[in-house]
């Protein structure tokens, strides 16, 4: 590869939420090399961080600089804070160094970690043994059946979440993602009452 | 014509694909992103690794030799899947591995064009 570095215009795609379309379309101007034996524009590093960067942007994902910054200031090893969020450390490992990316079920998690609006101390108590955690939310939510119909959620599809006790039919980690999210909803619920049937 | 894939060509390849970075020994050309953003409805460029992976980690890998490639190096295509919105699509890869073994090119990564694609 040469020096020989110009710009050029690339699509980047928004997937929607399910993934199954693409829900919009930007343009950023991104620096590319000039492959000698072919003439064709090469993506460069720098523009891979780019395009990669504005696609995360526009999903509402954390950076990997975000979760690195985070892990850092709450002072805790990558081993620990997988434990915490029950990710696996390889996987927060790759997460923090961009070569994958969490879900977005989980990326919700990390943004409410990031906004301060989950503690280590609310993940700590998830790891106990026997945590039932409509018991962690408020009165309110200790029915068997709870449905969440007004929350704030960054993605839509988890705004009319329903959460049904033990017959969720959700898998436990997911379980335990959700029951993060309740724990938040349940503060907003004591400062901000709504309905919750 | 279809053939297997000899180890000298997927052992490097492989390598590099796990540890490889962009730009440097993973070449990823304008046209490659844009149509594998557009056909995997949106992916990011490392989601294409892992499949990649897992199409040349298989035993017995097959492929097609294609010649004539202006890059210096030797170049296969083949089929991996990328699984995307619960639906798992077929897509035509190729990969030019340079003679120098440390880099790779990415030729293609896009949905199978009949036309003109076939391994």
């Amino acid at each position: 590869m040469n020096n020989d570095t110009k710009y050029a215009d690339v699509n980047v795609r928004i997937p929607n939420l399910d993934g199954d379309a693409i829900a919009e379309m930007h343009t950023v101007r991104v620096p590319v090399a000039v492959d000698p034996h072919t003439g064709e524009e090469i993506l460069t590093e720098e523009a891979v961080g780019i395009i990669e960067t504005t696609k995360a942007r526009y999903m509402g994902l954390l950076l990997p600089a975000e979760m690195k910054k985070m892990r850092e200031q709450l002072g805790l090893t990558q081993r620990r804070i997988s434990e915490l969020v029950q990710s696996g450390e390889k996987s927060w490992t790759r997460w923090e160094s961009g070569k994958a990316r969490p879900s977005r079920m989980v990326n919700v998690l990390l943004r409410l970690m990031y906004e301060g609006k989950v503690f280590i101390t609310d993940l700590v108590a998830q790891r106990k043994p026997g945590t039932n955690w409509r018991n962690n939310c408020c009165p309110k939510m200790s029915h068997s059946k709870v449905t969440v119909t007004k929350a704030t959620f960054p993605t839509p599809s988890i705004t009319q979440m329903q959460v049904c006790g033990t017959d969720s039919g959700l898998s436990p980690p997911s379980q335990f993602i959700y029951s993060c999210l309740l724990l938040t909803i349940s503060t907003k619920l004591y400062l901000h009452p709504f309905s919750v049937n | 014509m279809e053939t297997e894939i000899p180890q000298d060509w997927l052992v490097p390849v492989l390598r590099i694909l796990r540890d490889g970075r962009f730009e440097k020994e993973i070449l990823v050309p304008t046209r490659v992103w844009n149509d594998w953003e557009a056909d995997s409805l949106g992916a990011f460029l490392y989601d294409v690794r892992e499949p990649l992976i897992a199409a040349l980690s298989a035993p017995n890998v097959i492929g097609k030799l294609i010649a004539n490639q202006p890059e210096p190096g030797v170049t296969y295509a083949f089929w991996f899947f990328y699984r995307a919105a619960d639906t798992t699509r077929k897509f035509y890869g190729k990969i030019c591995l340079y003679d120098n073994k440390i880099k790779i090119k990415l030729l293609s990564a896009h949905l199978p064009n009949f036309s003109s694609e076939r391994l």
